[in-house]
């Protein structure tokens, strides 16, 4: 059944947005690139959080992904560029992507907050907003 | 997503006035959608465009501004032309510092 995977990370200063920005391309390339993936997307949010979401085929390809370069480096830097950092994972019948809506709903409801040095308060509560989004008349 | 907050109510076609008189020819300014589905899109290229639409927030109107394009061109587009949209309308509205 496929895995979706969900990120929404928030950078503690937006004078990191270049040298995060770079790392969060590699990532997404990466991912989209990688045996078993059935799809990727990203999402820069208001207040600089960035959201990514990704579907893969089974667990096992999506965990060869985490744990393959340049991903595990990037994955080492996020107590460097974030004040909240929470990932979420299911299962679906479907392998589309969900939307930006139905992925902060599962992140609220079931996402891991990663461990930071400085992290905001939200970060452990996951009270995020929902992500802003463009209207589909222009998407 | 750069954010402008401007003190008023701004309406998405002055909005697209503005931004067509200040960006010039190189850049095409649209309207599309009504009601809380109207948003611009500014297009300097086929590769090179951005959304903008309008919330209100009491007496202000506040401007969201994507990048548009598919996954790493929108990425890029939130560097570029996203940016240079939304100084243009922290410019041509006298706006709150951008977030």
């Amino acid at each position: 059944m496929p895995v979706i995977v969900v990120t929404r990370l928030r950078l503690r200063d937006p004078a990191l947005l270049e040298e995060f920005f770079t790392d969060a391309v590699a990532a997404i390339e990466q991912a989209m690139k990688s045996d078993g993936n059935l799809g990727a997307d990203a999402l820069a949010d208001a207040d600089n959080a960035w959201w990514s979401v990704s579907a893969w085929q089974e667990r096992r390809l999506m965990q060869a992904y985490v744990d393959s370069e340049p991903h595990q480096g990037i994955s080492a830097r996020l107590d460097h560029y974030c004040d909240e950092a929470t990932f979420v994972d299911w299962e679906q019948a479907s392998p589309a992507l969900p939307d930006w809506q139905t992925s902060w709903r599962h992140l609220t409801a079931a996402g891991h907050a990663a461990d930071l040095t400085h992290p905001s308060a939200a970060n452990q509560t996951r009270d995020f907003p929902p992500p802003v989004q463009p209207p589909p008349s222009v998407s | 997503m750069p954010t402008v907050t401007v003190e008023g109510s701004v309406t998405l076609q002055q909005a697209a006035t503005a931004l067509q008189s200040k960006l010039g020819s190189r850049y095409e300014v649209t309207t599309h959608g009504s009601g809380a589905q109207e948003a611009l899109k500014v297009k300097q290229s086929a590769a090179s465009t951005a959304t903008v639409h309008l919330d209100r927030d009491g007496d202000a109107t506040v401007f969201h501004v994507h990048g548009g394009g598919l996954v790493i061109s929108r990425m890029v587009n939130e560097f570029g032309i996203a940016k240079k949209v939304a100084a243009t309308i922290e410019e041509a509205f006298a706006a709150r510092p951008a977030s």
